[in-house]
């Protein structure tokens, strides 16, 4: 028995401790709990502006996000948060108060001996940034193979490519500076989420950007509930905008630079209202393909031809719509193998009275909608999901789920109860059951995860190097919060961080780990993901189910097709994974 | 002793339940049992939507001030008022109002069956069954209930359960589509696609043109190896949100529900809704109660100009438009259309002026610029013409395509 809640059990405890604590609230066991917020106690301290003036323009309420970064390659997670700001300002941009800020992770011991906590300081005026538009996302990848991660920002307006010129310290400070022109990637227009990818294997990071609509404050128009209330609109009041592919042309004297492929690519044809993007490959031909989360429309599914286009099979393949062909509100995305076959499976996140949709992948990269199936239908209705990733919160080998969760349309008790924001909503944690595939809801193990917020960025990483993966929450209009993991280190894990030859994290590789008891994992390598977030590169793996400690052998799929092998890795550490260092073997065409 | 105590709790906490029950009722006075919702944002409302609720509120506490404590009456009075939160889709305060009426009067089948409705919208399936279930004891072949009762069981993967009732359902009415689709949606989950498709054929000859029908079909085709008949039906779905059908399921109650929206913005959805099916008189009827309720609807108003000129009633139309610019001179989308319309009639300098003057007012307009440039191309000005159509296509790549298909629903510009 794995501690499976039963509802009317907790209903009788909470009974018990009702009686025995008289009408008090009881302060939750934190000791138990799976995660607790150490945003404040790491210094990492932040609030989200939305700009709202009660006009209720559109964007306001769809920020923001958040990146869990290595940008000065000390080992450890630095910390990107995204910014709003007046959507009307009153004065000039650069002396608004805000901006996007980057904290810096200096780990420092904790108090069990060998263990380490996350320690942040704002870094922002020394870094060189200065992103001060109206911020919706941001992801992250070393676009000039120089070692060092790059950032590039979604906005309600420009986007920002932001150049990592850690070969050029300043007084021993990594300075960022703005390559957007230069590198021919700015973006005008509402962008949602980003993504980099190697789409054509000549290592070099690509780009892709989620565009959502040509709302603009200019044509802002009032969207009134049934009743003729004021509200937010939705996708389907604006055009919707067509996504963006960039080519990275590698880098030359005037430095990196990108092509704008949209059109061969044939993003340009089909406009959609984007929110969430992953690139994966999704048939395992060893080439990444695109999946789109839309908002109201079809979802795509740009399967990559191998000669620069791509083709929308989204619907052909079932993860357009869900199981009754209804096109969802769909918003966070993850793609991972949760039911261990292997192969990537899809996960959206969407709209209160929508479930959130699971596509199982049948190994051919044709899905089915698996939600009731899976038990992730009904506990879903009730919320409105953004930020959300496939974790293994406690590193027993099966791929938990966590959805932040946040309201898009007032809800009429808050507004009630005179909340200027009414959009609060709790974030969700479901447990995987293992084998066969079952999720069983898990968020009152994590107490923080009842304070209802408006959620929206989730990015996901180990800050602490402990082994187990933590959640930064982004909120719009609230606190940013630090999720850490308290159980995942308690069972057995191995780390890899995947390493081309140029020195950066190759975003898109896959790795099957194999262990002593004949298991097999398979997870990729990404920071996107989530929603208008940028995860942690490195590979975790939960061996908890395997049992036993050893070593274990790595196969390693890099995106230019090669194939290696690494053996004797051991549990308990991050290890580095360095191209043309592993033994070679038969490798895709 | 834990599983002791757990037990214990378990088995006396109904009882407990009920015990706080009473005495909460008890220790209130008779005149405040029933509790209203809070009325949010009562200014914002639409007039017409806003008399509606004070008066169906009314309704509710005339009775208790009056003390009439009669359980049918109160009951009906708040059952009524929640059909109207229940047709606005606000769910929860239609909820607690259909829970009171339903425990104030229980042989009331509307109560007990509009409440499973609604606590389903909210997705709290177990009450929902609940409700279901007290409304099925009052009218056991209500075909409505019989089957959202086993779409709850489908949802909730609980096979078995589901599949008797569309059964049952089957029974009560044999060609029911959606009866047919649930079974096929329990093969589907049981991985049994050829029996899904039967279901499937079945449903498919009742509503050919449902979308959950010809998706299911193709997924079904496709599990069996069928490339080409999945793509058949997998092609007719259509991409636009708007023009998707549900499986048609009459429902006598649920009409009685949506008689009761009222308001600008209710017609001026059901025009939108029109409009993107081509059923243009339909529309600018809708459109047209929206603009008398709230003249200041200027979307409502620059649709049903559009929709008065695809049914040929250009006069009016323009007479539209003119209210618009009267109201709003700067209004994009309306100057592009009177701009178009001018071209069309000859008058090439007055078009010129409009369509000027909306580039100005939405400089990010491809379709703005792009209407200039045609425009431009007519008087035989090509290099104008060059520069607007590129700053169209530089704003919107897809901007031609748009404009092809004109969408009466969109903003427009």
């Amino acid at each position: 028995m794995r501690g499976v809640i039963v509802p009317n059990r907790v209903l009788a405890l909470g009974m018990i401790l009702w009686l025995v604590g008289g009408c008090d609230r009881q302060n939750p066991s934190e000791p138990d709990a799976v995660l607790i917020d150490a945003a404040v106690a790491s210094g990492l301290s932040f609030t989200h502006h939305n700009g709202m003036s009660g006009e209720y323009y559109f964007s306001e309420m769809a920020g923001p996000g958040a990146a869990l970064l290595d940008f000065d390659n000390d080992g450890d997670l630095d910390v990107y948060l995204v910014q709003g700001r007046a959507l009307v300002p009153t004065a000039p941009v650069d002396e608004q108060p805000f901006r996007d800020r980057l904290f810096r992770n200096d780990l420092e011991p904790a108090s069990t001996p060998g263990a380490s906590m996350a320690r942040f300081s704002d870094v922002t005026e020394i870094s060189g940034l200065d992103s001060r538009g109206y911020g919706m996302g941001v992801t992250v990848g070393d676009v000039d193979n120089d070692g060092w991660v790059d950032i590039y920002v979604t906005n309600f307006g420009a986007n920002m490519m932001w150049r990592n010129q850690g070969g050029q310290e300043v007084s021993g400070d990594v300075v960022f500076s703005d390559v957007t022109e230069v590198t021919g990637t700015g973006d005008a227009r509402w962008s949602s989420s980003a993504a980099f990818l190697d789409f054509d294997r000549d290592g070099w990071l690509d780009l892709y950007v989620v565009n959502y609509t040509d709302f603009r404050i200019a044509n802002h128009k009032p969207c009134p509930n049934p009743q003729g209330a004021p509200e937010y609109c939705g996708p389907l009041a604006y055009r919707p905008q067509a996504d963006r592919l960039f080519r990275n042309l590698g880098d030359s004297d005037d430095g990196i630079r990108f092509e704008d492929v949209s059109f061969a690519g044939g993003m340009v044809e089909a406009p959609a209202p984007g929110l969430g993007v992953v690139t994966v490959d999704v048939d395992r031909d060893g080439w990444i393909d695109i999946y789109v989360a839309n908002d109201q429309a079809h979802n795509q599914l740009w399967m990559n031809q191998g000669d620069g286009t791509f083709r929308d099979e989204a619907l052909l393949r079932g993860c357009a719509v869900d199981a009754q062909g209804r096109a969802q509100a769909s918003m966070g995305i993850d793609a991972a193998d949760v039911d261990g076959d292997g192969d990537v499976d899809l996960f959206l996140t969407h709209l209160l009275s929508e479930t959130n949709t699971l596509y199982v992948n049948d190994g051919n990269g044709l899905f089915s909608d698996q939600t009731v199936a899976a038990g992730l239908g009904v506990p879903s209705l009730a919320f409105t999901g953004f930020g959300t990733a496939f974790f293994d919160l406690d590193n027993d080998g099966w791929l938990d789920l966590l959805t932040v969760n946040g309201e898009v349309r007032t809800l009429r008790e808050q507004r009630a109860a005179g909340e200027a924001l009414p959009l609060r909503q709790p974030n969700l944690l479901f447990r995987n059951r293992g084998a066969a595939l079952g999720f069983d809801d898990w968020s009152d193990r994590a107490p923080v995860l009842a304070q209802a917020l408006v959620s929206r960025g989730a990015a996901f990483g180990d800050v602490d190097n402990d082994g187990d993966t933590d959640v930064l929450v982004q909120n719009n209009n609230g606190p940013a919060q630090l999720l850490v993991n308290q159980v995942g280190s308690r069972d057995i894990w191995l780390g890899v961080r995947l390493i081309g030859d140029s020195g950066r994290d190759m975003l898109g590789a896959s790795v099957s780990l194999s262990t002593p008891d004949g298991s097999i994992f398979v997870r990729r390598v990404r920071t996107d993901g989530s929603y208008l977030s940028a995860n942690d590169p490195r590979l975790l793996f939960g061996l908890g189910r395997s049992g036993s400690q050893g070593t274990y052998v790595a196969d390693v799929q890099w995106p230019n097709g090669r194939q290696e092998r690494f053996s004797d890795l051991r549990s308990g550490r991050y290890q580095d994974l360095v191209e043309g260092q592993g033994l070679p073997l038969d490798s895709r065409p | 002793m834990k599983e002791l105590l757990e037990r214990f709790v378990l088995l006396a906490l109904p009882g407990a339940v009920a015990w706080l029950g009473v005495v909460t009722i008890g220790c209130q006075n008779p005149s405040t049992r029933v509790q209203l919702p809070h009325l949010v944002d009562a200014d914002e409302l639409d007039e017409p939507v806003r008399r509606q609720l004070l008066a169906s509120r009314d309704a509710v506490t005339r009775l208790q001030t009056a003390g009439d404590q009669r359980d049918q009456a109160l009951g009906r009075a708040l059952g009524n008022l929640a059909m109207v939160y229940h047709a606005y889709r606000d769910y929860e305060p239609a909820r607690r109002c259909y829970r009171q009426a339903h425990d104030l009067d229980r042989q009331e089948f509307h109560w007990a069956y509009l409440l499973a409705r609604v606590e389903r919208s909210l997705g709290h399936l177990d009450e929902s069954d609940d409700a279901f279930d007290e409304a099925l004891i009052l009218r056991p072949d209500y075909l409505p209930a019989l089957v959202w009762r086993a779409e709850n069981a489908v949802d909730d993967n609980r096979l078995v359960e589901a599949e008797e009732g569309f059964r049952r359902a089957l029974e009560v009415t044999p060609t029911c589509a959606q009866a047919n689709y649930g079974l096929a949606r329990v093969a589907l989950s049981r991985g049994d696609a050829e029996s899904a498709i039967e279901f499937l054929d079945s449903a498919h000859e009742q509503q050919r043109e449902a979308t959950p029908i010809l998706y299911s079909l193709g997924l079904a085709h496709r599990s069996l190896g069928d490339a080409e008949r999945a793509q058949f039906f997998l092609e007719r779905i259509p991409t636009s949100h708007l023009l998707r059908r549900s499986i048609a399921l009459d429902d006598p109650v649920m009409r009685e529900v949506h008689a009761l929206e009222l308001g600008a913005t209710a017609y001026e959805h059901r025009g939108q809704r029109a409009a993107a099916r081509g059923q243009y008189g339909l529309a600018a009827s809708e459109l047209r109660q929206a603009v008398i309720l709230d003249g200041e609807r200027i979307e409502a108003r620059h649709n049903l100009a559009l929709a008065l000129l695809h049914l040929g009633r250009g006069e009016e139309a323009r007479g539209e438009i003119d209210e618009i610019l009267q109201l709003h001179p700067d209004f994009a989308p309306t100057l592009v259309l009177l701009g178009r319309l001018l071209q069309r009639d000859g008058e090439l300098e007055e078009a010129e002026h409009h369509l000027r003057r909306a580039t100005k007012a939405d400089p990010a307009s491809a379709k703005a610029h792009l209407a200039l440039a045609e425009l431009l191309v007519s008087i035989g000005d090509r290099d104008a013409a060059r520069l607007a159509s590129e700053r169209a296509r530089l704003l919107d790549p897809n901007v031609e395509t748009k404009e092809a298909a004109t969408a009466i629903g969109g903003s427009g510009s």
